[in-house]
């Protein structure tokens, strides 16, 4: 059962309707004339509003566009780098990794020697099983070694 | 007929031996009488600039009628043996020379961690250029250290030409 929105319980109310009605009809003062500048200054502020407006929501496009782009750019380029760029090899003796094997290769092999540190069977430069002294003078005599085509060249790279 | 093939050989023999015996005051006669042949040691100093010396790597070229004859260690207990070096460096005029000290008594300033011996040939005195490759310190990060080359002695000559001049270090 539907409720009929016009009535109500309160006797009051129902005596205020025709009243205001009344009010209303007497309000009413009939054609109203606007005059044509105030009319064209509303229509002009309208128009404004509404560019205003239109241009608002193209920025907030373009710029949610340009960052989609970019976005996916960067997801491409992080992709790309993490899953097909391979680290450069490391040359034989380069200890510390800094792309050259030279004598703080063989001062940093002998300091973990000294040190009892945990060594890296990588580091067997000898090849004969042990990571001991003789790896040090390997990268050392590595490092000094003279090149028969450039002269003295040092440590490899 | 053998006695005289024997007295042909012997006497063909004798005359090669007289001819050499000429020949050899003519050869010395022709060399430059002027030529001078000395001895140089140049030192090889480093200055960490205060910084602990632990290792270094340094490459020496010698020019000039020079051949590198011997390498020595250098003044600092922790220095004082011989540096790595290539055997190949020996009678040319390059080197590398390299060394390491896991010693506490590791040099803070300049230094003489290496002498080199050079035989110097000739009236141009050569020129020594060194070029620092490495130096570490005790966390085995490289260091910003200074390499001079200073002629240590006065050279020893080994002909009797007059010499008052040595290397010049650079």
């Amino acid at each position: 059962m539907m409720n009929d929105p016009t009535s109500t319980a309160d006797p009051d109310d129902q005596a205020l309707r025709p009243r205001l009605r009344e009010a209303f009809a007497r309000l009413d003062p009939g054609q109203v004339e606007i005059p044509p500048a105030l009319d064209a200054e509303i229509l002009s502020r309208a128009k404004r509003d509404f560019t205003r407006r239109l241009r608002f929501r193209s920025a907030v496009r373009w710029t949610a566009a340009a960052a989609s782009l970019a976005a996916a750019v960067a997801i491409v380029f992080i992709v790309r780098a993490s899953f097909f760029h391979r680290p450069a090899p490391v040359a034989k003796g380069d200890i510390n990794a800094n792309g050259k094997v030279d004598m703080l290769d063989a001062y940093l092999l002998a300091k973990h020697l000294a040190a009892g540190d945990k060594i890296d069977q990588k580091w067997d430069m000898n090849g004969d099983g042990v990571v001991d002294q003789r790896d040090v003078d390997w990268i050392a005599n590595h490092a000094v070694q003279i090149s028969p085509a450039n002269g003295a060249t040092g440590g490899t790279q | 007929m053998k006695q005289a093939a024997a007295i042909f050989i012997l006497a063909s023999l004798l005359l090669c031996t007289a001819g050499s015996d000429r020949a050899a005051p003519i050869a010395a006669a022709n060399a430059p009488a002027d030529v001078r042949v000395r001895f140089v040691a140049v030192g090889v100093f480093i200055d960490p600039h205060g910084k602990p010396l632990a290792c270094y790597q340094v490459k020496i070229i010698a020019t000039g009628d020079v051949k590198l004859v011997g390498i020595e260690g250098g003044d600092a207990d922790a220095y004082n043996q011989p540096p790595y070096y290539d055997p190949r460096a020996l009678q040319g005029n390059q080197i590398i020379l390299g060394a390491y000290s896991l010693g506490g008594n590791l040099p803070v300033q300049n230094t003489r961690v290496a002498t080199l011996m050079f035989r110097v040939a000739g009236n141009v005195d050569p020129a020594y250029n060194a070029t620092l490759d490495v130096a570490g310190t005790t966390d085995a990060t490289p260091i910003a250290a200074a390499v001079t080359l200073v002629p240590l002695t006065p050279p020893v000559r080994a002909t009797n030409e007059p010499s008052t001049s040595h290397g010049d270090a650079r």
